[in-house]
């Protein structure tokens, strides 16, 4: 009998974000996978598979041409742009456990700020649902997010101002990592308050992402081969995807019983806490996917941390800070480090368990990270080396 | 501007054809009397995949809301600013917009009924206003 394969991501690698490159989206993958490889300390023609999710202009037949690689068994691109993010390290992990590729890189790259902006209206499609929307004007993601946000604000008594504390939060993490756009500009709830309002009642500037120029890359291998090299890997101990019919698409689940409810990530939360044997107790340290401020909010009672309508008090009493019960985002997150779509959330998680962070959570052993919610979503939970 | 035309797919034609006849057309289960508005094949209660299309009485209230202010380029967003999602009394949903009433005084739960708005030639959408006020 054979011994289980033990999937690891064994290094990270990311390229400066800014908001104009001036580089090609493709010099940004090679960048980061390159850097990636390195730290796991592998040359980077031992790259035997690639893996990018949607959206990513940079497909795995090209990125491999520009890398200099001769032969991959494995490559694949995973749905639902924001919700792919961790399905690609998933997709990685099953690579590598079945033995199809022993180094698979997860990687996206993008000028997602001086390129294609995520935050302006699509192209014209013809989904049965989406041009039931169009003709009204509901054409961006902040759209679509208030229509959750405003429902779930009512619902539980809440305003715009309880969003503040995320937002306050994050960029206080931010503020202390030389990576982040934001490095060294904190904000208070009072400039949160001033922000210009993007959706109103529930989107302000300060509660929206940063769209981002920026590559990021994460090496999945097996954990024996990880034992051989010049690296300290981190056990990618549970992964998780899911969806939910009855939806029109991206952040469009309008026809739910509780618009606001995030059925998706709580199906990512069943399966990765049944997967590891973990509780959402055992995490010291959650990346949650903030394309906006509030669904900060819903993960955290998605996940179970809190009851339903209680996330805003937790964030406010300073549980997600460094020193509170869950750091969240402790990279600035999306609102304030950079938006990758959650690949730099993925990389901010190992800094975490390997003691490389910027603003370092004190011995975390287990992190939860989470994909795009509001569609169809994934999720990891990554253990550190024992 | 202020019009973006619908474009019909053969699952959302009867709708369309519904907006320019003035009515607001919903499907509904025959298997198990479940409504729906995003037309669908089979039915997400029971999976039948038979259905009766009805035509709803379009009254209904704010089931929850958006008022766009940024990017101020978006299509509509001067004439239209004031995104609903409309809660129809017979029990199903849909997005459109809410006219002849201030931004401000949106809320959830208002009372609203649809009307019947031709953009183009070929073209009509569903708008609601607040029962007070049609
Ligand atoms: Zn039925």
């Amino acid at each position: 009998m054979t011994a289980e394969i033990t999937p690891v991501i064994a290094g990270i690698g990311a390229t400066e974000f800014s908001t104009s490159s001036g580089r090609s989206n493709m010099s940004l993958a090679v960048e980061a996978i390159s850097r990636a490889m390195a730290d796991a300390g592998l040359d980077s023609r031992q790259i035997g598979g690639l893996v990018t999710f949607s959206v990513d202009p940079n497909d795995p037949v090209s990125t491999a041409t520009a890398l200099g690689l001769s032969e991959l068994t494995y490559f694949s691109i995973t749905p639902y742009g924001g919700g792919g993010g961790c399905a690609s390290v998933q997709d990685a992990a099953m690579a590598v456990r079945a033995g199809l590729a022993d180094v698979v890189v997860a990687y996206r790259a993008a000028n997602l700020r001086s390129g294609t902006r995520y935050g302006r209206p699509g192209p014209l499609t013809t989904s049965p649902a989406e041009n039931l929307y169009l003709p009204y004007g509901l054409v961006t993601p902040a759209q679509r997010a208030t229509l959750l946000t405003t429902r779930y604000l009512s619902d539980f008594g809440l305003t715009n101002q309880d969003l503040a504390p995320v937002a306050v939060t994050q960029r206080q993490y931010a503020a202390t990592n030389p990576k982040a756009r934001f490095f060294k500009r904190p904000i208070t709830v009072e400039d949160h308050q001033n922000s210009p309002w993007i959706v109103e009642p529930a989107l302000r500037l300060f509660d929206c992402c940063l769209e981002t120029d920026g590559g990021v890359a994460v090496v999945v291998t097996r954990a024996d081969l990880a034992a051989t090299l010049d690296c300290t890997p981190v056990e990618i101990l549970a992964t998780a995807r899911a969806m939910i019919g009855g939806t029109g698409g991206i952040l469009k689940n309008f026809y739910r019983p509780r618009i606001y409810e995030l059925p998706e990530t709580r199906a990512v939360a069943r399966q990765l806490f049944d997967a590891s044997g973990l509780r959402p107790s055992d995490i010291d340290v959650a990346q949650f996917y903030d394309h906006f401020s509030p669904f900060v909010l819903l993960q955290l009672e998605a996940f179970g941390f809190c009851e339903d309508g209680t996330s805003a008090t937790f964030v406010a009493d300073g549980q997600t800070r460094i020193d509170g019960r869950l750091p969240v985002n402790t990279h600035g997150g999306h609102l304030s480090e950079g938006y990758l779509h959650g690949m730099n959330a993925i990389t901010e998680a190992v800094r975490q368990l390997t003691g490389n962070a910027a603003n370092q959570v004190d011995s975390a052993r287990h992190a939860l990270v989470s994909s795009g919610p509001g569609l169809a979503t994934s999720g990891l939970i990554l253990r550190a080396a024992a | 501007m202020s019009a973006v035309a619908p474009v019909e797919t053969p699952e959302t034609a009867y709708i369309w054809a519904g907006y320019r006849a003035g009515q607001l057309r919903l499907q509904l289960c025959d298997g198990c009397g479940h409504p729906r508005f995003l037309p669908a094949y089979r039915c997400s209660a029971c999976g039948s995949p038979d259905y009766t299309t009805i035509s709803s009485a379009g009254a209904g209230h704010v089931y929850s809301f958006a008022v766009t202010r940024r990017p101020e380029e978006l299509p509509l967003i001067h004439d239209f600013p004031v995104i609903v999602l409309v809660e129809l009394d017979e029990g199903v949903r849909l997005i459109s917009n809410l006219v002849d009433v201030a931004p401000a005084d949106v809320q959830i739960g208002l009372r609203v009924q649809a009307y019947f708005d031709p953009v183009t030639a070929e073209a009509t959408v569903v708008r609601f206003r607040p029962v007070s006020a049609s």
